[in-house]
């Protein structure tokens, strides 16, 4: 599926002394099977931009269509579009509500109004995509879990109900290092075996760099730059500007070639950056 | 969604009205609501309309809050008027249809009943309006000193009242994330029965529940860990002053008492 955003402005509250304007003329399509990351800092717009994408917000000016079709049309069919459109809240183990983790993650497909053998059939293929063991999770309280767990929980949660794009509104926000690289190890096994488009909200590059295929960049509620990652960190000094900055191994590499060395700049990891070196100074030598 | 449910919310502002001390407008705001359930004359209400109108002018803001506050009490003022029409007889017979007769004094009454609901909410708002919750909270704690000297718990009520308040939004932003969350899974809080939208509630208010004792919780924490320990002893940040304008306005205010009762 494909969704496209044609001028879209939003405003909470408007006609109040509290009024802001949480987006400004955006203009972004996503396209079927594709990484697309959302950056931008704290209160740029960005969990305002994606709920946007399911309908659950209604734009205060503009269009979203998907697969063409204007989903701000009366007859638009809201809950097939969060259905086929899944989106993961930022904290989602503060959604969990059922007395066990079948439950839970039951709820999305429950309302879909599955028959219950498809319904266990996927709560336990969802629980095992997010690295849960069904036999070992499904009959406990979602309360005596683990903050980490419980966030693989409600993920499970939105994954049960099968969505073609998969929205992650700041994943990662709160986990320790190893159970961040385990979520973006999952995030990045789903986008790639199931097939699924994902799109990441997050405010930290080096999250988002290497994995992500385009960069959206927010600030103040307008798309800055938007591009693959190589375009994007091409202009260092505008994301500076922006609070962002280069993931450390680019900024590493833009520095080398500032000194004169010959080395690419597209480079986002450290394994990436090591092989490059090694391959610089082996230049040298010969 | 949730965001049209306003308890007494305040605008920010810098009108003579905002700069008011908040005990001087509470005690105001009791003198105006006394001369509303006193007055007894055409001439009375004609005064407090102008006065009221004179505030409302004061305090700067879009007359459309205070219409949003009258919003809820509508149908009391049409069932009030319909039933003074219908049953306060008296004076000139000004409509008759078999044996239901409309007369002036139904008339009369039915319009002056609804003139004072609306005195009596446009005068609430006018304090809620202009006056932030934490600043009333301290001013009611304040006037309710003198009764600790019968036991009553004035600074515990206040705090109770100050966090119940700070804490209102913040659930409401909850309730519409969790509520947002779960329609994101398909759930819908609008249609079917009875039954059926209190059952749909159940994946809202659960979730709600768990985060509000884990707010207490936090809550208590930090404030024990700033050695909090009630009122005894204790000194504010912001200090309550009285200036001449605040003694104008309780005065005009008393004022009003009076007049009312003067004007037959
Ligand atoms: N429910 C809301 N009511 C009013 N203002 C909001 C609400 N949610 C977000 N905002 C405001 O909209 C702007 C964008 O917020 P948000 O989309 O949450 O940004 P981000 O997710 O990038 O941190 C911020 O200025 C924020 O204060
Ligand atoms: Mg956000």
């Amino acid at each position: 599926m494909r969704i496209e955003l044609e001028n879209i402005c939003y405003t909470y509250m408007p006609g109040t002394p509290f009024e802001v304007k949480a987006l400004k003329n955006i203009n972004l399509t996503i396209e079927q099977g594709e990484y697309l990351a959302i950056i931008g800092q704290t209160g740029s717009g960005k969990s305002t931009l994606v709920q946007h994408l399911n309908g659950l917000l209604k734009p205060t000016s503009g269009r979203i269509l998907v697969d063409g079709k204007d989903i701000s049309n009366e007859k638009a069919d809201l809950r097939e579009i969060r259905r086929r459109v899944g989106l993961l809240f930022q904290f989602p183990e503060h959604q969990l509500f059922a007395e066990t983790v079948y439950a839970d993650v039951a709820f999305g497909p429950k309302n879909m109004g599955l028959p219950e053998s498809e319904i266990s059939e996927r709560v336990e293929k969802a629980l095992r995509l997010v690295g849960l063991v069904p036999e070992e999770v499904a009959e406990r309280s979602p309360f005596t879990l683990s903050g980490g767990q419980m966030r693989r929980v409600a993920m499970a949660g939105v994954l049960a109900m099968q969505p073609e794009i998969l929205i992650l509104d700041e994943p990662a926000a709160g986990l320790d290092p190893q159970g961040k690289k385990e979520l973006f190890a999952q995030i990045d096994r789903l986008h790639q075996e199931e097939g699924l488009t994902v799109v990441l909200v997050s405010h930290s590059m080096e999250d988002v760099a290497s994995r992500a295929k385009r960069l959206l960049v927010l600030a103040n509620g307008s798309v800055q730059m938007y591009g693959t990652p190589a375009e994007v960190f091409k202009d260092a000094a505008q994301l500076e500007k922006l609070g962002l900055g280069l993931p450390q191994m680019t900024l590493l590499m833009h520095r080398l070639k500032a000194a004169g060395k010959d080395v690419p700049t597209d480079i986002f990891t450290v394994t990436a950056a090591r092989d490059a070196i090694l391959q610089m100074l082996g230049g040298q030598k010969r | 969604m949730l965001k049209s449910i306003t308890i007494g919310q305040f605008i920010p502002g810098d009108s003579l009205l905002h700069r008011l001390d908040a005990r001087a407008k509470f005690i105001a705001l009791l003198l105006v609501i006394i001369a509303v359930f006193v007055v007894r004359s055409f001439w009375g209400y004609l005064l407090l309309a102008v006065f009221i109108s004179a505030l409302l002018y004061t305090a700067k803001l879009p007359l459309h809050y205070f219409l949003r506050g009258l919003r809820p009490v509508y149908y009391i003022m049409l069932f009030t008027l319909i039933i003074h029409l219908f049953f306060t007889k008296g004076g000139a017979v000004l409509l008759s249809l078999g044996a239901v007769t409309i007369e002036a004094n139904g008339v009369y009454l039915g319009i002056f009943m609804v003139l004072r609901i609306i005195f009596l909410i446009v005068s609430t708002s006018l304090l809620t309006l202009t006056t932030s919750p934490i600043a009333l909270t301290d001013a009611l704690e304040d006037l309710m000193k003198p009764l600790g000297k019968i036991g009553v718990p004035a600074h515990e009520i206040a705090m109770m009242m100050t966090i119940a308040l700070r804490f209102i939004p913040t659930l409401m932003e909850e309730a519409e994330k969790i509520m947002k969350a779960q329609m994101a899974r398909g759930a819908d809080f609008e249609t079917g029965n009875v039954f059926r939208r209190a059952k749909s509630l159940v994946p809202l208010l659960v979730p709600l529940f768990v985060s509000s004792f884990r707010r207490a919780d936090d809550l208590a924490v930090a404030m024990e860990a700033r050695c909090y320990r009630g009122g005894q002893g204790r000194t504010r940040m912001r200090q309550l002053k009285i200036t001449m304008l605040d003694i104008f306005a309780v005065g005009i205010s008393a004022a009003l008492i009076p007049l009312m009762l003067l004007l037959t």
